[in-house]
């Protein structure tokens, strides 16, 4: 089991509908998000202008640099490839904010604890999905299981040549997204 | 896009700076030692309890940066975290510099046992080396931050803290009262000759990342050289720290300038480390820099909003 997502760049609007509902699952005060929406141009000259908005969170790397780094091992990648924080052993040395190239992880100044996106993981065990998947209108979130070669997100991923977002860094996003 | 590195600060670079400077002091002091120089037995003892205070106090400001100090035991659960092993390596030095300094006290019984001294001198050597260079090896984990994944910046941190090593071992000779003498003469000579490497090498990094780096690093080097930080790195890393110093090191080895050199050397270091961490951007993600509202001003909606919201509240209850 390796739990992934695949996010339809094409259908996203940046309705920000999924940035509020994770910040509502995980009671997160306004200015701190799980999920950023970036808005990406317009780009090119008029008329052939291209713009579309992408939604970054945790990427749950297979070889992620914040569990790789962890002197503690608060951050860990649980067997459902979960990168999971313990916050009971996190000592807030913020080295894992500092590896991680996609900039997702916050430091919690009350709980001198540093988060991020779960995947929403206790939803998924009680077989849910995640609360950004279920918000999102259009339809622009999958969640599924990438070692399962027949599934949705597999066929998805084959089918529209989705990518993770700078796959060059050699951290094996487990996020991937199909491009406008 | 970020404007700057802003998660480990002026603690993270004190810590840098003065484990590399304890580390170099006592690696210096200890290869004299091996070397069979015989100044050692009046200073040794003393400069590598000096060596060991400055590394304890910047351990001291890393334990400080930490949110839950309580739990600092847990920094070495992970033995395969560079983290974790350059905690190894303190806990080594720290350890190993005390005992090698206490070789040098005649009341000590172990006092008069030279072959051990010098075993301990290696290891200790040894573990200070390993100190200055992990930091390097540690950024480099950052695949985000370009700018720390050159190949020479191991070279570049080992360089530097031998650079204030040198210095630190200058100004407790004269302190000593060996201003005036042959160990004081060989070692600015040494240390004209790391500071002509050292300004070599940040060159070369530099240029090296300018000519072949990512758009990011890129970004560092010109904030180094032309932007943000050009006083503090330009004016003062590379002339004040390093250029005037080597320039101070052709007039000679009289105690005054030796000293004004090294204190020099010193403020150079500190800002090297504390300009080379703060200055490395992350890799900019796909629209980040048309992020139209910043933190604060998030912030300073996410309060309003929260006023409106109790207000409603208020309204409705009533």
């Amino acid at each position: 089991m390796h739990w992934g997502m695949v996010i339809d760049l094409r259908r996203c609007v940046g309705c920000h509908a999924c940035t509020i509902a994770c910040q509502n699952e995980n009671n997160l005060p306004l200015a701190l998000k799980y999920c950023k929406i970036f808005k990406v141009g317009p780009n090119g000259e008029y008329p052939n202008l291209t713009s579309y908005n992408i939604p970054i969170a945790c990427m749950h790397c297979e070889e992620a640099p914040c569990v790789e780094g962890c002197p503690t091992g608060a951050s860990h990648r649980r067997e459902d490839g979960i990168i999971a924080i313990d916050a009971d052993k996190c000592v807030g040395c913020q080295f894992c904010m500092l590896v991680c190239p996609y900039g997702v992880r916050h430091m919690n100044k009350e709980a001198g604890a540093v988060e991020k996106c779960t995947l929403c993981f206790e939803r998924l065990e009680a077989g849910k999905v995640t609360r950004c998947v279920e918000t999102c209108q259009l339809k622009a979130r999958h969640i599924g299981d990438l070692d399962d070669e027949t599934g949705e997100l597999m066929r998805l991923i084959r089918k529209d040549n989705a990518q993770p977002l700078y796959k060059h860094l050699g951290t094996k996003p487990s996020v991937y997204y199909i491009m406008p | 896009m970020e404007q700057k590195q802003g998660y480990w600060g002026w603690l993270a670079a004190g810590y840098l700076f003065l484990a590399a400077l304890g580390a170099m002091i006592v690696s210096t002091v200890a290869i004299m030692d091996i070397l069979d120089i015989k100044v050692v037995s009046q200073i040794n003892g003393w400069i590598s309890l000096v060596a060991l205070v400055l590394a304890g106090v910047g351990s001291l400001f890393l334990m400080v940066e930490l949110t839950h100090i309580f739990r600092a035991y847990l920094i070495y659960a992970r033995p395969s975290s560079i983290m974790c092993i350059g905690s190894y390596l303190l806990t080594a030095f720290l350890g190993l510099t005390f005992i090698y300094a206490t070789f040098f006290f005649d009341f000590i019984p172990w006092a008069g046992l030279v072959v051990i001294r010098k075993i301990v001198a290696v290891l200790t050597i040894v573990s200070a080396l390993g100190l200055v260079a992990y930091p390097g090896l540690e950024l480099a984990e950052a695949r985000g931050r370009t700018f720390w994944n050159g190949g020479g910046l191991v070279a570049l941190f080992i360089t530097n803290g031998a650079a204030t090593g040198l210095a630190g071992v200058n100004i407790m000779l004269v302190l000593f009262g060996l201003g005036v003498s042959q160990y004081v003469m060989v070692l600015n000579l040494i240390l004209t000759i790391t500071l002509i490497i050292q300004l070599t090498m940040i060159s070369s990094y530099l240029w090296g990342i300018k000519l072949t780096g990512a758009k990011e690093a890129q970004a560092s080097v010109a904030s180094l050289v032309t932007g943000t930080y050009r006083f503090k790195f330009m004016g003062i890393v590379v002339s004040i720290g390093t250029v005037v110093p080597l320039i101070l090191g052709f007039f000679g080895s009289l105690p005054q300038l030796v000293v004004v050199a090294a204190v020099l050397v010193l403020v150079g270091g500190l800002l090297f480390r504390r300009v080379f961490l703060a200055v490395a951007l992350r890799i900019v993600m796909p629209g980040e820099e048309n992020q139209t509202i910043s933190d604060k001003e998030a912030a300073q909606l996410a309060i309003r909003l929260e006023k409106c919201w109790a207000q409603k509240a208020g309204w409705l209850k009533n």
